[in-house]
């Protein structure tokens, strides 16, 4: 009987933390939920790209081209794929973070490696959710 | 002297013609072709022939002064990047993805009045956009791109 009782406890305990931990992992999508942006992803978006790129920027511009919170809830799955190729393309031609931006604040410039981070995700991304 | 200086300028304008322009070719290929291959309200079709088509597609209509240079290479300069940015005469090259990406880009420049350019514009008023073309276009561009994904 205490066995079957500390067995029970366990088993929730795991239920717990596997639900704790894909949280954690993996941020969801109500309309796609193949939407997802690992950590280090993550990471480079908030130092480099959320400041201008959010919904409620100030900078218009940014805010209309593209605001990652949106990404993850309110764009259509169309708009998501569309925004992750011209991510990509921003990147590759080294067009993000703009230059007068990066002379105000040199510690959000991306190195090469975040750069094709950030490429290597939004071209997987736009494989997974054309599917 | 004077006619010295009027026959140095008849030299290079005449001269100026022998240099071999890169004029982008024409195709009556419609195999991939935006508007053949698609069910495009005629609204919409009549705006990308009418503003598009000059520098985004196969079928460029030349005017006579593209023949002439030095007007020649900025024509040829404007058709080889609209067409190497965005060619709808070859839309169906594009997978799912690479349209709607296309999509969201000419619906944003449309509305924001960046496309057709205003030195197209200066010679080509018909090509010019209402506010209401631009909206028609921008939902139709956002419409298009969603049923490819239903």
């Amino acid at each position: 009987m205490k066995k079957l009782v500390l067995f029970s406890i366990i088993a929730f305990g795991g239920l717990v933390f596997m639900n704790f931990s894909r949280v954690e992992n993996q941020t969801i999508n109500p309309q796609n939920n193949k939407y997802e942006v690992p950590e280090n992803v993550q990471a480079i978006i908030d130092r480099s790209c959320f400041g201008c790129h959010n919904s409620d920027s100030k900078n218009e511009k940014g805010k209309k081209k593209l605001s990652w919170d949106l990404m993850k809830k309110g764009y259509k799955t169309h708009k998501i794929i569309a925004k992750l190729g011209e991510i990509e393309e921003v990147l590759q031609k080294n067009e993000m973070p703009p230059e007068k931006f990066l002379a105000k604040y040199p510690d959000k410039k991306l190195s090469d490696d975040e750069r094709n981070i950030m490429i290597k995700w939004a071209q997987e991304m736009t494989k997974k959710m054309s599917e | 002297m004077k006619k010295t200086v009027w026959i140095i300028i008849i030299v290079i304008i005449v001269g100026m013609q022998l240099i071999p322009v890169n004029r982008p070719d024409n195709s009556d290929d419609l195999s991939k072709d935006i508007i053949a291959n698609n069910q495009i309200p005629e609204n919409i079709a009549n705006i990308l022939k009418t503003s598009c088509y000059d520098c985004h597609s196969n079928q460029t209509k030349y005017p006579w002064y593209a023949y002439l240079a030095p007007v020649s290479f900025l024509v040829a300069k404007d058709v080889r990047e609209g067409r190497e940015e965005l060619n709808f005469s070859e839309w169906e090259n594009r997978n799912k993805s690479k349209k709607a990406k296309a999509l969201d880009e000419i619906a944003e420049e449309v509305e924001e009045g960046e496309m057709p350019m205003e030195i197209y514009l200066i010679t080509h008023p018909n090509a010019k956009l209402s506010d209401k073309q631009r909206k028609e276009f921008a939902e139709w561009a956002e419409s298009y791109a969603e049923s490819l994904f239903e």
